[in-house]
């Protein structure tokens, strides 16, 4: 169809329309003046250390009166026809740079503006350059336009800075001779009666509020943002908060954003021949709960090409486990095909993602990086409550084993003597087996005849085995290790690896249901735990008789094993009853002592 | 008639003197049944009317790694796999080249009970335990080194049985577990070997 273009006709009440979808709170709308602060300096080429942004609060009792946000660029008025007048210009702040691809903050040219538009009784931006003033604002009808008689007015520099309010801010010396030179001039962004937020009623909520939201805090972090308040002339810098590790997490978990992920059935791709690199997620922990004053540090940042483009509290990626722990995490994801002009899934206010295949399917692969983290940490805390809980096992564990030496030393001598070779447990032996007993054992020495078992390495055992705790003891084999060695649940209640049996080592697994069971009904101070241990080690001498019959015979019948365990129980029995008894039967840990 | 070798020749003996059973035999009574039978191959350099011990002793430790013998105290027992195989040598085997044997059959069942197997077919894979390996290869942490080579061949043997026997959807399974569980535990196989 061949038509007579004419330009659109858009009726102002869509301002009304889109302004209610901001829902502005002061500290998002504040991140929003920043970031428009911030690409005025950006367009002029300042670098972070000499720009200087200013919030101002001023406040008639408690009612908050005023908010303003100040920094040292200024605007011609070209600038404000082309750029701030114009809604939904997605080049607006890039309008006037010196530099032609300058990466700027601002999006979509609409933040700051509707939060002007939006928030406030009446808001201007006064601004200053080239010796010029212009004040441009929004009445209390919504309306915009010039100040009478400010339109690109001559004004000299003080004049300005009185009609702005901030001829008595203490400014550092390059901001005040740029002034003078004229390199550069000042926007003061005034709002005045701002609407009611609840959470930001009184100054320090707000100022709370804007130091932890993600837009502002990055920028609080890198660039000299000062905050005052009323006529006060000293300028307070603002600080971003400090966040100290989780203990045993120090480092960030950072993982590759993979090149597709599978959602929905469909593989959906984070590459593409202008986006190569698929991003990186960085997940931190923070040594205190993100809850209360904190919460919105618990929060998974996108970042684009310069700044924020969408940011998820943890619990809005999905359900997650281990919920106890996710609010310990927070993070920050950069994945730069969010960003593809083709597909973009960066919104008008930076809060959330588009909704998409892609940015779905990125927000349940961030969550389940989370929940992994989160894992990791829950299993930290339960291997420390569980050597908190089992901190008097080694003293009970240590007098088992004391007494099973000295058991099996005995026993062994009268079951074992000539019947074949000695040792603990000896292995694989030359043609027709080894040595015979010698009847001399020793007790849980180095003496004796060592037997090899588990491979062919000749290596030195303890006479009879040695028994550790899991979740109490390290591994021994393990020089470096500085946490106690853990058994998985489903390992056997008796475990060992390959190397513990070449170096005599069982670990009783305190990972097994039952045992946990025990620890948490009964603690591990009562006789319960104690028996418990106990049977262990008689499971451990009956698997040592049984290894040991078997070197005399290459086919053991059910009736030579069942005799074995019956002797050897019967003696484990018996010699416990003799010595055992406080140990077994005595309510506390220092009776059984 | 093909020609058999000295190990098969000692198989077929150990076979002959437990009555196709796997009970244990005394290494002295191998060494001279298996001279009365092949004194040729026995026989004591020089002295051609003894037996030479040490040509039995090299051969039953190499069929011990495989496998096929089992040993304690001077007294060695074929295993399952041996049995098996001695009965081929002997011809008393089942003719039928394409069924399991009875042995490749048991070994295939147990692996189908294991928990790995279990593991492995919920997709649970990351979750198999060094126990676990263990009890896919029918040993535990303290088999001896032979042992347990032997087992790791006699298992491989049973899942090339069922690929060749078989061919269904088991066979596949079982060849990707065998080869997932050896892959992943490479280490504690390695040590052993």
């Amino acid at each position: 169809m061949s038509i007579k273009v004419q330009p659109f006709v858009i009726d102002v009440a869509v301002l009304d329309l889109i302004g209610k979808e901001f829902r502005f709170d002061h500290a998002k709308g504040l991140a929003e003046w920043l970031k428009n602060s911030s690409d005025a300096y950006l367009r002029e080429q300042i670098p972070d250390s000499e720009q200087l942004v200013v919030v101002r609060f001023c406040e008639s009792g408690n009612t908050l009166t005023r908010i303003e946000c100040i920094d040292f660029v200024g605007m011609r008025k070209n600038q404000i026809d082309d750029a701030f007048k114009r809604f939904f210009d997605p080049e607006a702040a890039k309008k006037g740079a010196k530099q032609a691809h300058v990466k700027v903050l601002g999006g979509h040219g609409n933040g700051g503006k509707f939060y002007m538009r939006q928030m406030f009784k009446s808001s201007r931006a006064v601004t200053y350059r080239d010796g010029k003033m212009n004040i441009f604002g929004f009445n209390a009808k919504k309306q915009y336009g010039f100040e009478e008689e400010f339109e690109d007015r001559k004004v000299p520099l003080a004049e300005a800075l009185v009609e702005a309010g901030i001829n008595k801010l203490s400014l550092p010396p390059e901001i005040v001779r740029r002034l003078k030179t004229g390199e550069t001039g000042f926007t003061a962004v005034v709002g005045e009666k701002p609407d009611k937020v609840k959470g930001t009623s009184n100054l320090k909520g707000l100022v709370d509020k804007l130091i932890f939201h993600p837009q502002a805090r990055r920028l609080i972090d890198r660039k000299p943002i000062f905050v005052v308040f009323n006529e006060e002339a000293t300028l307070t810098r603002l600080t971003a908060p400090k966040l100290e590790a989780k203990e045993g997490f120090e480092t960030p978990i950072v993982v590759e954003v993979p090149a597709e992920l599978l959602h929905g059935g469909e593989k959906i791709v984070f590459t593409n021949k202008n986006f190569p690199w698929p991003g990186r997620l960085a997940l931190k922990t923070s040594k205190e709960p993100l809850r209360a004053h904190l919460a919105s540090l618990n929060t998974v940042d996108f970042i684009g090409e310069v700044g924020v483009i969408g940011s998820y509290r943890v619990h809005e990626l999905g359900a997650t486990r281990f919920s106890g722990q996710v609010e310990f995490i927070y993070g920050e994801c950069e994945c730069p095909v969010l960003e593809d002009p083709d597909h973009d899934c960066v919104r008008n206010d930076r809060q959330k993602l588009l909704e998409a295949d892609r940015s779905t399917a990125l927000l349940e692969w961030v969550r389940e990086q989370v929940e992994a983290l989160a894992e990791r940490m829950e299993t930290k805390n339960q291997q420390e409550r569980k050597t908190q809980d089992l901190k008097n096992t080694s003293v009970l564990n240590e007098m088992l084993n004391r007494w099973k030496d000295r058991f099996m030393s005995q026993v062994w001598t009268e079951i074992f003597a000539g019947q074949g070779p000695a040792g603990g447990s000896g292995g694989e032996q030359g043609t027709g087996g080894g040595e015979r007993g010698d009847g001399q054992n020793t007790g849980g020495t180095l003496k004796g005849n060592e037997g090899q078992e588990g491979g062919s390495e000749k290596t030195r055992k303890p006479r009879f085995p040695q028994v550790l705790v899991s979740g109490q003891d390290n591994d021994p084999l393990d020089p470096l290790s500085t946490i106690p060695f853990t058994c998985d649940p489903r390992h056997p209640a008796i475990y060992q690896r390959t190397k513990d049996v070449v170096a005599g080592i069982y670990w009783i697994n305190t990972s097994r249901p039952l045992a946990e069971k025990i620890i948490d009904t009964y603690t591990a101070e009562s006789p319960r735990w104690r028996e418990y241990l106990f049977q262990r080690y008689v499971e451990i001498i009956a698997r040592e008789a049984i290894y040991q019959l078997g070197k005399t015979s290459a086919t053991l019948s059910p009736d030579d094993v069942v005799r074995q365990l019956d002797d050897v129980t019967t003696r484990i029995h018996d010699q416990a009853a003799k010595d055992l008894t406080s140990f077994l039967f005595a309510e506390s840990l220092q009776s059984a002592k | 008639m093909k020609p058999i070798s000295k190990p098969q020749k000692i198989l077929s003996v150990m076979f002959d003197l437990s009555k196709g059973q796997s009970k244990p035999l005394l290494y002295e009574d191998i060494v001279v049944s298996a001279f009365q039978r092949y004194p040729e191959d026995f026989q004591l350099r020089g002295y051609p009317q003894y037996p030479d011990s040490s040509d039995i002793h090299k051969p039953l430790y190499s069929m011990k790694q495989d496998g096929l013998v089992r040993s304690a105290n001077k007294s060695f027992l074929l295993t399952p796999r041996g049995l098996d195989i001695a009965r081929n040598l002997i011809g008393t085997a089942d003719a039928q080249r394409d069924r399991l044997t009875k042995q490749e059959e048991k070994e295939v069942n147990r692996i189908v009970q294991s928990q790995a197997f279990r593991l492995f077919q919920e997709g649970q894979a990351a979750r198999i335990l060094d126990t676990d390996l263990y009890e896919y290869f029918g040993v535990s942490v303290r088999t001896p080194k032979s042992e347990f080579l032997g087992r790791v061949i006699t298992v491989e043997q049973a899942i090339v049985a069922h690929r060749v026997k078989r061919k269904d959807e088991l066979s596949d399974v079982l060849s990707k577990l065998h080869q997932w569980l050896v892959s992943r535990f490479e280490e504690e196989i390695q040590t052993r070997k």
